[in-house]
């Protein structure tokens, strides 16, 4: 047989492409491989964290219920659905994929453990994250008078001193402040670590003074710092142990409602009252009379500017919450929830971050709670009728003339509604 | 003919490598970017939501109390990096980071508008807003290789 040297080269050179080709096809195999197992790799790494992430809402789900069971059922823990089990009480909830177990214990100082679970992307293991939350009962009345920065008391005779509006024996027939019946639970603090953070002059303080640590207090010109025996006793100064540097005042963030209705209102020429029933309500300005009668919110957008004999009237069993965003408020010469004996736990004012300033002018009469932390608060005049009654928690705060300052011990006991987080630690 | 063929494989084979070659360092720069963003948000955002308060702030550097401890996150212009510092530990956790910058606001909503948070200081920030941009060069250019990133994280803890 003869083969033909033609047919040789073909098969060879047929060889030599099949090589070629499958070279080229191995190498392009090979980057599709690893370009796919890249791929692959990234996308699992994308749905692991974006469950990782997930599970974070599903943690603060838990903390959420958790919270909102303390504050509806602040003594009885076992209600709705929550269990007690060897020294905490807990509950599980199912959402979406997954599911959170969260426990409660320690009811002075309430300790949140939220733990969630998701399923992990392509298996049928858990996801898992777990936080643990203190909180503690959320009170912006404060202890007194209040303040972030620096609080400024030199006018010509200041007072400040305390009474209970909920006691018989340090208050009047009505539950008012009455002079007979003081008591010497005042505070005044600032957080403020610098030297002269509080300064005193001649003020008379039935209570104790205290500054941020490092701080200290100017030094008493006529003043008096101390218990009612101190102050029976005739000594100028302040009373050993009435004098600290651990202010540490909380200044929580204000949970304003978003918005509310148009207030009814009674127009008489240029002036007019607002009639508040039960509701949220909303105003640009207030310059005219508030009377309340039920439960109500009021949202003062722009200008707050009000005065008169009875510039807010609060009849009996009512309540008003005034959200200020105006940047300047202003407290005319008039009564705020002073007439029909009204008791400072019923007029709370909430100044917004946006209410940098407030003032209180001429003589005031007004029962009732200041929390502006943004705001700095200038109370002048002064010196006839019951001036202020309550509490006030500010950015700082100064005091001219001769203001009169009454703290309602009741206030610390009957704290405000809700919680706030004093501490957040993952797991 | 051989040869002519041969060439015409090895021309293509060439520029086969050398585009899947730039395709896998694209790729592999944008999955690069998007692990280590991945991974410096999950740690800033753990720390800042559990941080007890804003110590100082700049909107290149902004420092965080912790407990007993400060962390501290800093964007280094010259080395083009963001990094984290806890006490005296250092760790890089953005690398070939073109800009980046803090921002700091307030919790409570603005007068009218949700979810809009008024500007803060040092003494009442409740939220703080991280931004970056990162890149990687591919035989010297940007293309298809930037990540930029932005995620605000609230203060969790609210009194004392």
């Amino acid at each position: 047989m003869k083969i033909s040297p033609v047919s040789i080269r073909k098969s060879r050179s047929q060889g030599n492409v099949l090589l070629v080709a499958l070279v080229v096809a191995g190498v392009t195999g090979l980057a599709l491989v690893s370009y796919l197992s890249l791929i692959s790799n990234q996308s699992a790494m994308t749905a692991r964290s974006q469950t990782w992430n997930s599970a974070m809402p599903l943690v603060e789900a838990g903390v959420e219920e958790a919270l909102a069971h303390v504050t509806q059922s602040p003594d009885k823990w076992d209600t709705n659905g929550w269990t007690w089990t060897s020294g905490f009480y807990w509950v599980q909830r199912n959402m979406g994929d997954g599911y959170y177990f969260v426990t409660l214990s320690n009811k002075s100082e309430p300790v949140i453990v939220s733990k969630a679970y998701l399923r992990a992307p392509l298996s049928s293991n858990y996801i898992s994250r777990t936080v643990r939350v203190s909180v503690r009962n959320k009170n912006t009345a404060g202890p007194g008078i209040g303040a972030q920065k620096g609080i400024d008391m030199n006018g010509n005779k200041l007072y400040v001193d305390s009474f209970d509006s909920t006691d018989p024996t340090h208050s009047d027939a009505n539950g008012s402040y009455d002079p007979t019946e003081r008591k010497a639970g005042a505070t005044v603090a600032s957080n403020l670590g610098i030297q002269d953070a509080v300064s005193l002059g001649n003020a008379d303080i039935w209570g104790r003074v205290a500054t941020g640590i490092g701080g200290s207090i100017d030094a008493l010109k006529n003043g008096v710092v101390g218990s009612a025996a101190f102050h029976a006793s005739g000594t100028i100064g302040i009373e050993t142990g009435y004098a600290s540097t651990d202010a540490d005042l909380p200044f929580p963030p204000i949970e304003a409602p978003l918005m509310g209705s148009s207030p009814p209102m009674v127009t008489s020429g240029s002036s007019y009252t607002l009639l508040l029933t039960n509701g949220v309500f909303e105003i640009g300005s207030l310059k005219g009379e508030i009377e309340v009668h039920g439960n109500a919110t009021l949202i003062v957008r722009t200008e707050f500017d009000i005065k008169g004999n009875n510039a807010i009237r609060i009849a009996p069993g009512g309540h008003l919450d005034l959200y200020v965003y105006a940047s300047s408020a202003s407290f005319g010469a008039g009564s705020y929830n002073y007439s029909d004996g009204g008791k400072a736990k019923d007029l709370r004012y909430y100044g917004m971050p946006s209410n940098t300033y407030l003032s209180f002018n001429g003589n005031t009469s007004f029962v009732g709670v200041i929390y502006a932390p943004q705001a700095h608060v200038d109370m002048n005049g002064g010196g006839v009728g019951v001036n202020y009654a309550g509490s006030l928690m500010a950015k700082s705060i100064k005091l001219n003339g001769a203001y009169a300052f009454h703290y309602d011990e009741a206030l610390a006991k009957l704290g405000s509604p809700g919680f706030v987080v004093t501490s957040w630690n993952e797991l | 003919m051989a040869v002519g063929v041969g060439c015409l494989v090895m021309t293509a084979l060439a520029a086969f490598t050398l585009y899947s070659t730039r395709f896998f360092l694209t790729l592999r720069n944008c999955v690069d970017l998007d692990g280590q963003a991945r991974h410096a948000v999950d740690r800033m955002s753990q720390e800042i939501r559990q941080a007890d308060r804003v110590i100082s702030y700049d909107p290149q550097k902004i420092s965080f109390a912790m407990g007993t401890n400060t962390v501290t996150y800093v964007y280094d212009a010259n080395g083009k990096s963001l990094l984290r510092y806890w006490g005296d530990r250092k760790n890089v956790l953005l690398s070939g980071c073109d800009s980046a910058r803090f921002d700091i606001f307030m919790r409570q909503a603005t007068n009218a508008v949700y979810e809009t948070f008024p500007a803060a200081t040092v003494d009442n920030a409740k939220v703080v807003q991280i931004t970056w941009s990162c890149s990687r060069s591919v035989l010297g250019t940007k293309e298809n290789t930037e990540s930029m990133q932005s995620a605000q994280v609230v203060i969790r803890k609210q009194g004392k």
